[in-house]
C-alpha cells in the first residue's frame, strides 16, 4: 500500500519538475542556487534528478549554459533561452488548466461526501 | 585518497567520453557548494550520500534508453518472433531430418537412429531457438535505437485504422488449425517414409548380440513388395505434404480444405489396405519364427495374421473417418 502510494506520489511530482525548474530560470543559475531556491519555496527535489535535467533541458534547447570561471570556483549557469521561455508560458497555462479541472472534480467529491 | 575525485570517477567513467570533463567540472562545483567551507571527512560522506549512487546518477546523466526492447517495439516483437519460430524451427528440422537420414549409413544400429530423431532433434531445434531469438533482438535493438517509428511498420500506414481490419481473416478458434500441426504433419511423413523404405532394418524380430546390442535377426516385412510400390507412395508423399502446406496456408478448416483432407484419407485408407493384403506383404522368414514361437499350425498362424490385418485394418477407417467428419465439422462452424 504505502509503497504503491509512494509511486504515485513520485510519479505526480515528476510531471511538474520540468515547471518548477522552468519557473525560476529566467534568471541565470547555477545547480546548488537552483536547489536552494526550490527548497525555500517548499519543492523536494533530489538532487542526482536534477543536475541531468538541467543538462537534458539544455540539449532540447530549452536552456543555454555558461561557466563562469570569474569567481573562486568556476560555475555553470544554466538561463531560459527563448524557445524555452515560449514552452514555459505555455506549460504555464496547460498547469493552471489542469489544477483548476481537478480542483473542480475534487470539490465535487468533498461536496457528495458532505452531503 | 580523495573521495570527491574518486567519486566523480565513479559518476564519469559510466559515461560518454565527450560527455564526461564537463559533467566532472560542473559536480565538482556543485559538491564543494554543498560543503560547508571548513569541511571534514564526515561533512564529504554526508554531502556525497545526498547526490547517492554514482552508478544511478550516471544512470540518470545517460540519455540512451537502458533497456533492450522498449515498451513501443514490444509488442510487435513479441509477434514477430511468435510468427518466425514455428517456420524457423520447423524447417531447419524438415532439412536436419532429410540430410542426416539420407547421410546414415545404418552403423550404430537402432541406437544412433534414436538419437537423430530424438536427442539430435531437440537439439537441433535449441540451437535454432537462440539463433533466432538473437536476430531477431539485434534487429529490433538497432531498429529501436535508429529512430524508425513502430507505426510505420505497419503495412497500412502511419495511423491505425478501422479499415486494416478487413484485410485480416476471421478466424473463429475452433476452426483455426496451428502451425504446429502442420509442423507435426510434415515431419511425421519424414518419419514414416523412412521407416517405410527402410523396413528391412528397423521392423522385425530384434535379438540382443554378444555385445548386448540390439540386432535386428529378421526383418517381419518383405522389403521388396513395399518398394514396388514406390509410385504410389511417392505420389501419397506428395498429397501428404501438400495438405500439410494447405493448412499452413490457410491456418481454418474451409469446405476445400476439409474435401481434399477426405481425398487424402481416404487415398491413405485404399493404400493401406492394398499393400497390407498383398500375400507376400508379411515375409516368410518372420511367419516360419512365429509358427516356431507359438508352436502353432500354419492355420493356426493364417487365422492370427488375417486377425491382426483386419483390426489394423478397422483401426485406419475409423480414425481416416472420424478425421474427416472432424474436418467437415470444423469448416461448418460459424462462431467462436
Amino acid at each position: 500500500m504505502s509503497s504503491l502510494l509512494d509511486s504515485y506520489k513520485t510519479e505526480l511530482r515528476r510531471g511538474t519538475l520540468v515547471l518548477a525548474v522552468l519557473s525560476q530560470l529566467h534568471t541565470p543559475q547555477y545547480g546548488y542556487s537552483l536547489v536552494q531556491l526550490l527548497e525555500t519555496a517548499g519543492v523536494a527535489i533530489e538532487q542526482s534528478t536534477l543536475y541531468p535535467l538541467l543538462r537534458r533541458l539544455e540539449k532540447q534547447e530549452l536552456v543555454t549554459s555558461n561557466w563562469d570561471t570569474t569567481e573562486s570556483r568556476p560555475r555553470k549557469y544554466y538561463v531560459l533561452s527563448d524557445y524555452g521561455s515560449e514552452v514555459y508560458e505555455q506549460l504555464k497555462e496547460e498547469w493552471k488548466r489542469m489544477t483548476l479541472e481537478l480542483n473542480s472534480l475534487l470539490k465535487g467529491e468533498d461536496n457528495d461526501e458532505s452531503d | 585518497m580523495n573521495l570527491i575525485d574518486i567519486y566523480i570517477q565513479e559518476v564519469t567513467r559510466r559515461l560518454p567520453e565527450k560527455s564526461r570533463d564537463d559533467i566532472a567540472m560542473e559536480l565538482r562545483s556543485t559538491i564543494e557548494d554543498m560543503l560547508p567551507d571548513d569541511y571534514s571527512e564526515e561533512d564529504v560522506k554526508k554531502t556525497l550520500s545526498e547526490l547517492g549512487d554514482p552508478a544511478l546518477l550516471a544512470n540518470e546523466y545517460r540519455d540512451r534508453p537502458a533497456y533492450l526492447i522498449g515498451p513501443l517495439f514490444y509488442d510487435l516483437y513479441i509477434s514477430v518472433i511468435k510468427m518466425v519460430m514455428p517456420i524457423a524451427i520447423g524447417i531447419s528440422l524438415a532439412i536436419y531430418y532429410m540430410v542426416s537420414l539420407s547421410e546414415w549409413n545404418r552403423e550404430g544400429g537402432i541406437g544412433k537412429l534414436m538419437a537423430i530423431l530424438f536427442g539430435e532433434s531437440i537439439w537441433t531445434a535449441m540451437t535454432i531457438f537462440i539463433h533466432a531469438i538473437f536476430w531477431i533482438t539485434l534487429v529490433f535493438f538497432v531498429l529501436e535505437r535508429s529512430g524508425v517509428s513502430p507505426t510505420s511498420l505497419r503495412k497500412t500506414g502511419e495511423k491505425w485504422n478501422p479499415e486494416d481490419l478487413k484485410a485480416i481473416p476471421f478466424i473463429p478458434k475452433k476452426k483455426a488449425i496451428p502451425k504446429a500441426e502442420a509442423i507435426a504433419s510434415i515431419i511425421w511423413t519424414l518419419i514414416w517414409v523412412f521407416f517405410y523404405f527402410n523396413a528391412d532394418h528397423f521392423i522385425g524380430v530384434y535379438e540382443k548380440n554378444r555385445v548386448n546390442d540390439l540386432e535386428l535377426i529378421l526383418p517381419a516385412f518383405n522389403q521388396e513388395v513395399l518398394l514396388s510400390y514406390w509410385p504410389v507412395i511417392l505420389l501419397f508423399i506428395i498429397t501428404e505434404i501438400t495438405l500439410a502446406i494447405f493448412k499452413w496456408i490457410n491456418r481454418q478448416w474451409t469446405y476445400k480444405l476439409a474435401i481434399f483432407n477426405g481425398v487424402y484419407n481416404l487415398f491413405s485408407i485404399v493404400l493401406t489396405i492394398v499393400i497390407i493384403t498383398n500375400a507376400d506383404f508379411i515375409s516368410a522368414s518372420f511367419i516360419d519364427y512365429m509358427l516356431n514361437l507359438f508352436n502353432g499350425t500354419q492355420a493356426a498362424a493364417d487365422e492370427m495374421t488375417n486377425w491382426i490385418i483386419g483390426v489394423t485394418i478397422a483401426i485406419f477407417i475409423i480414425t481416416a473417418a472420424y478425421n474427416v467428419f472432424d474436418g467437415f465439422r470444423r469448416a461448418g462452424i460459424k462462431k467462436f
